[in-house]
């Protein structure tokens, strides 16, 4: 019993309202003729000590009611004692799908996509199986479903795909979610025995969702009716990047051709090119910057002289704000 | 006794003391399914109570002479002027002088109200019967006009064979009257009805007074006579219901729901206060008013009416011979 059992019974004591509405109503019993009403007035209804109950039933009912409702709004606060059987709860497969994509060297993307993963790991239940995987041009299984299945609490399986995690980078490559999703659906479809197939199917695609990925091969793929994808999107701090790529050289000079691309997005559209030694960071560009502007959403190549060989085996890119990849490393041929 | 000392003391009737007692239960009358018989039986009732009466103040006065025609009743021979002067005349009396009475009934809805065992309107309808019975006994020219909202029968008054029963017939129609319409019916009779005579409306009078004064002002100027014989219910009157109903108002309908128990005393003060009114219209006017209930006796309300006319008569009698129109044959022989 708590405040509420007693709260609620007293709302029980709103039957008084039916009856006193009952002994107020007077109906009238019938209708009398008279031959005008020039003297009469209306009359308000009154209780009084000759005042009745009418419509028995009507009444029986409203006060029925009143007390049901009051008495189901206790019952909740009769103590009860409920057992819950763990074993009747039927788990869930959850396959963790994080992007390890060239695009996410961006500036605490990765951080974000690892947070996101380890909350993912601390809503499992006890009942659930669950798989590790990283993709970029092509998945990798860090934890599959038997090696969880064969560990005892949810709590090593989750230190498990933590160490796991922490070993992990993002590289530079591109985005192909087609072949990652494919695998982790057959993975999915093969897992366990007869016993998993009343489980659920869960995907968390932890990704920053970048434009160009590969999904086309998707559109040939039959989708499980009992696999949901939840996509947990990692937001990028900046929108925007440009990058640089050394093409072959012009034909019948020693310049080299650079192309620099500005994405979609990027507010800066001026830079600057400069030729570096990235073993000795000191050391003084042998030309002066060259300066580029790409607009937003286009690209420009540019021919540019290349120092001496040994001198150089960088072409950097200032200007942008994502890094990541302003920096072209090559390797000059020896002259 | 002095009949005018209690007149129109309320609109009720005389003391106990000073009317005969020869009443006739109202509802052992209203079992007598023909009309005329149920006026005659009023009326003769009336007059054998009459004659058993010690109200001596009550009699049908010497009035006037005629000279004596074969045929007329030795009855009224002056036997004294004929032993004094040899010449034969017949007394006169007051109620063989000619008189024009119209009957004006109400037929509306609201006659048709009875809780107990004689609705208004049947009540209404017997009384105006045992009038014009009465009155064409007394040779006296009856008329008949019945309204609700409009009028319904005219009848001239007159005095011949076979009127009386085309009255009765008339009054004997069942009525199917909706609303009222006193004003408009008394101001078309006042206009209707050139001669003067002794205007006697039976109603209910369930209307505002002021509707009445236009009217009975017109009656009057014209020279009528005017009584208002007031029929009611008692239940009308002391409005002693118990129960709260829907209470609907037959003729318009309408409908109020009504604690009698509540309501009864500021109903008895309107009704007291609306029939003062009337009262004090009818002071004015110089007309009489009579109220009665349908328990009461119809005798009553006929004793009522009929001193009331012996006095008028009588005020007129006395007026004429002073003014020389009469003649007198004892003061002639002298």
């Amino acid at each position: 019993m708590s405040f509420l059992t007693l709260a609620f019974g007293l709302g029980g004591l709103a039957i008084a309202f039916p009856l006193i509405f009952h002994l107020i109503r007077r109906s009238p019993r019938g209708r009398q003729s008279f031959s005008s009403l020039m003297f009469l007035e209306a009359s308000p209804p009154r209780l009084t000590q000759r005042s009745r109950l009418d419509d028995w039933l009507l009444l029986l009912m409203r006060v029925a009611i009143i007390s049901l409702i009051a008495l189901a709004f206790m019952r909740p606060f009769f103590r009860t004692s409920a057992l819950l059987n763990q074993g009747s709860l039927v788990g869930r497969q959850v396959a963790v799908l994080i992007d390890r994509s060239a695009s996410m060297q961006r500036e605490g993307t990765w951080d974000k996509a690892i947070e996101l993963a380890k909350q993912t790991l601390r809503d499992l239940r006890s009942q659930d199986d669950f798989s590790l995987i990283v993709f970029d041009a092509t998945p990798k299984v860090l934890l599959g479903f038997e090696r969880t299945r064969r560990t005892s609490t949810l709590e090593e399986k989750r230190e498990a795909a933590l160490a796991l995690l922490d070993t992990e980078q993002p590289g530079w490559n591109s985005t192909d979610l087609a072949s990652a999703l494919v695998e982790v659906v057959e993975t999915l479809g093969t897992a366990g025995d007869d016993s998993e197939a009343g489980k659920s199917a869960n995907i968390v695609l932890i990704s920053d969702m970048q434009n160009g990925a590969v999904i086309d091969p998707l559109q040939s793929l039959e989708w499980p009716d009992n696999v949901i994808v939840d996509i947990q999107y990692v937001a990028v701090n900046q929108l925007g990047n440009a990058n640089l790529r050394l093409l072959n050289e012009v034909a019948s000079s020693k310049k080299r051709r650079v192309r620099i691309t500005n994405y979609v997005g990027n507010e800066a559209a001026n830079f600057q090119l400069t030729w570096k030694n990235s073993k000795d960071s000191t050391s003084p560009s042998a030309n002066e910057p060259v300066r580029v502007d790409v607009v937003a959403g286009t690209s420009r190549t540019e021919e540019l002289e290349i120092p001496k060989a040994g001198l150089v085996d960088s072409i950097n890119l200032t200007g942008d704000k994502t890094g990541f990849d302003n920096t072209f490393y090559f390797v000059q041929p020896v002259q | 006794m002095n009949p005018k000392a209690t007149k129109m003391q309320n609109g009720q009737e005389r003391t106990s003391s000073q009317v005969p007692s020869f009443s006739i239960d109202t509802s052992t009358l209203m079992k007598i399914a023909s009309l005329e018989l149920r006026a005659k039986a009023v009326v003769e009732g009336f007059m054998s109570g009459l004659h058993r009466s010690p109200y001596h103040g009550f009699s049908v006065e010497f009035s006037d002479y005629r000279p004596y025609s074969p045929g007329d009743d030795l009855r009224y021979l002056d036997w004294r002027l004929l032993a004094r002067s040899d010449r034969r005349y017949i007394k006169r009396f007051e109620d063989e002088t000619n008189l024009r009475c119209y009957l004006v009934l109400d037929n509306s809805r609201s006659m048709q109200f009875g809780v107990g065992e004689v609705v208004k309107a049947e009540y209404a309808k017997t009384l105006a019967a045992t009038l014009a019975y009465f009155f064409t006994q007394q040779r006296d020219a009856v008329g008949l006009l019945t309204f609700d909202q409009k009028i319904q029968e005219l009848i001239q008054p007159r005095f011949r064979p076979g009127h009386l029963r085309r009255i009765m017939v008339a009054l004997d129609r069942a009525p199917d009257g909706q609303a009222t319409d006193v004003r408009g019916s008394l101001e078309q009779l006042a206009t209707t009805f050139h001669k003067r005579g002794l205007v006697i409306l039976v109603s209910d009078l369930l209307t505002p007074a002021l509707e009445l004064r236009k009217p009975l002002a017109i009656l009057r100027s014209r020279g009528h006579e005017v009584i208002l014989l007031r029929v009611l219910d008692p239940t009308e009157v002391t409005f002693d219901f118990r129960e709260p109903k829907i209470f609907v108002d037959v003729e318009s309908g309408r409908d109020l729901y009504v604690d009698p128990i509540s309501i009864r005393d500021r109903y008895q003060t309107k009704f007291r206060e609306h029939e003062k009114q009337i009262q004090a219209l009818s002071s004015e006017l110089g007309i009489e008013y009579y109220r009665v209930t349908t328990d009461q006796a119809m005798d009553r309300v006929l004793f009522n009416v009929i001193t009331s006319r012996m006095e008028s008569r009588s005020v007129s009698h006395r007026r004429a011979t002073a003014a020389g129109t009469l003649t007198n044959p004892q003061e002639a022989s002298r």
